[in-house]
């Protein structure tokens, strides 16, 4: 979006569009981290917050990210150790996750648990590892 | 967008290598003085791209975007402490605002009432329902006791084949059928409110607690019974207030409330073992006709069978009802380990249905027609043992291990710092 904006004008403007993303990742991480304690403890997170307002709230601030995206230069790093660890860790919390709402299932919900654990590993090193081959050629 | 060549592309190609639209500074530490937005403008047009067409203007202007934006360093702190400002007030506006909306629970006690037919009024324990007030089971002594929310009875009325008109009332096991001798338009009214329209239901939910406020308002009399709950505390109060137009004839207030199949532990160390039973019998529904002739109730049959089905089964309910007073009764349930402890300022009466597994705890009042608070306290992971030395029941439960009797001093002590 454009406006015909004086320097000073400028500088908040930015300012605000960092806020709009930073806000935005913040809600969205505790959302989804409340989302899944609520599938445990369904009661205890219903009786402090109503998940349906707080939704909105974070379409609002993804909305307003997406419309005024902060413009970044993208930098090609090279995966480290310490990114495979978090993809493995996240992939065991994944499968245990999994695990713990499928276990009733029986021998299923293990596999399902293992294959659904896998899957994060394999997606997130792919996302990692992917190169960006679209070049910029617009200049 | 592509870039298209033209004939500008050339000194466009030579600006920009000039300018350097990579942004790299060789210098990080040294602030650089930020070009004007005008003076951008002066050397594009000094490059003579100002008679070229709108094409190579808007990648003029994304050029000049992105200078200024170079010289835009964001402040990160600032960033970070706003954005946090807005999360936190973000969550305080949930919190106060949004909840109780929706299907979300007040924790851990949460009362739901509907102003519908019979005035029921759900109790839920950690979202899960626990028991049932009732208008209906409710009962109100003023100048005689009624039940507190009941209905309008009409007569109905039906017709032989002569024009001759009768009137029947359907029990559990019959039908009553005799001639209409007085007004059929008559009311006979059950209960002190009888209308839906009657009824006033105000919630008000805060971070500290929850006031679920209803109303009952007719011409003779004002109730409002007003239920308090803190959050957090696995318990809640409940009070009435009344204004009659006769204050002297006010009498006690009965709390009526429905519980599956629950014994009652008495506060005297004896159990009552719930013993009811509801047994679908052979038996059909039969018409018990006052001075009628045979002929004439077989006439009429066909014609209330209309709207009462007479093939249907007799129901029939059997169970103890006791009357007493106690300082408090508990409601123990085994399938789940939990129980629910009643009692009120004082001692109080009690009315225990097995039959019906209706229960009512009776509440006395002052002079300015203000009820005594009832308490309902629910116990989690209960265990219970009567201990005769102390002639006190001892409770082992999430929230409290002790005996009942210092429990309920510890509530009522904690309620009046609550609230």
């Amino acid at each position: 979006m454009k406006f015909n904006l004086s320097y000073k004008e400028r500088i908040v403007w930015e300012h605000a569009k960092h806020i709009f993303s930073y806000v935005f990742q913040v809600l969205l991480f505790a959302f989804l981290v409340i989302l899944l304690i609520r599938e445990f403890n369904r009661a205890l997170v219903d009786s402090l917050i109503n998940v349906n307002w707080f939704m909105v709230v974070v379409i609002i601030f993804g909305a307003l990210s997406i419309f005024f995206p902060i413009e970044k230069k993208e930098e090609n790093k090279e995966a480290t150790k310490k990114d495979l660890l978090l993809i493995i860790g996240l992939g065991i919390l994944g499968a245990i996750i999994i695990f713990l709402k499928l276990r009733v299932l029986g021998w299923i919900g293990y596999l399902i648990a293992g294959l659904g654990g896998l899957i994060i590993v394999l997606l997130s090193w792919l996302l990692l590892t992917e190169k960006d081959t679209h070049s910029d050629e617009s200049l | 967008m592509a870039w298209e060549k033209d004939e500008w592309d050339k000194e466009y190609l030579a600006w920009k290598e000039a300018k350097g639209r990579s942004g790299k500074r060789e210098n990080k530490e040294e602030k650089p003085k930020v070009p004007e937005k005008q003076a951008i403008r002066k050397e594009i047009e000094a490059l003579g791209l100002q008679s070229s067409g709108r094409k190579v203007f808007r990648e003029a202007e994304k050029i000049e975007d992105e200078i200024i934006r170079e010289y835009i360093r964001p402040k990160k702190k600032f960033i970070v402490v706003v954005s946090l400002i807005i999360i936190l007030g973000i969550f305080v506006f949930l919190a106060v605002f949004t909840l109780g909306s929706s299907d979300s629970r007040f924790s851990h006690v949460d009362i739901e009432a509907k102003g519908s037919n019979g005035l029921p009024m759900n109790v839920y324990f950690k979202s899960k329902a626990a028991f049932g007030f009732s208008g209906w089971e409710s009962m109100l002594f003023y100048e005689g006791n009624d039940r507190v929310y009941g209905n309008d009875e009409y007569r109905k009325i039906i017709f032989d084949n002569t024009g001759k008109a009768y009137t029947y009332i359907r029990y559990d096991d019959q039908v009553k059928l005799e001639q209409l001798t007085s007004d059929p338009s008559k009311v006979t009214r059950i209960g002190w409110f009888t209308q839906e329209n009657e009824i006033n239901i105000q919630e008000q939910t805060s971070l500290w607690g929850k006031i679920v406020a209803v109303g009952l308002d007719s011409e003779d009399l004002d109730v409002t019974i007003n239920y308090n709950l803190i959050r957090w505390k696995p318990y809640f109060t409940s009070q009435v207030v009344i204004s009659a137009e006769k204050k002297e004839e006010l009498g006690d207030f009965g709390y009526g409330f429905v519980l599956r199949d629950s014994d009652i532990y008495l506060s005297n160390g004896s159990i009552l073992n719930n013993d009811n039973i509801v047994v679908k019998t052979d038996k059909k529904i039969f018409i018990n006709a006052v001075n009628l002739s045979y002929e004439t109730i077989n006439e009429i049959k066909g014609k209330i069978n209309e709207s009462i089905d007479l093939e249907s089964k007799v129901i029939e309910r059997n169970g103890t009802s006791y009357d007493l007073k106690a300082d408090y009764e508990l409601f123990p349930n085994w399938n789940e380990n939990t129980g629910i402890l009643v009692f009120s300022e004082g001692e109080s009466r009690f009315e225990n249905s097995f039959k019906w597994n209706v229960y009512r705890i009776y509440a006395d009042h002052n002079e300015d027609n203000v009820y005594n608070k009832v308490y309902f306290v629910f116990l989690e992971n209960m265990k219970i043992e009567w201990d005769a030395e102390k002639g006190d029941w001892k409770v082992k439960s999430r929230y409290f291990d002790g005996y009942l009797t210092d429990y309920i001093k510890k509530i009522k002590k904690s309620y009046i710092n609550e609230i």
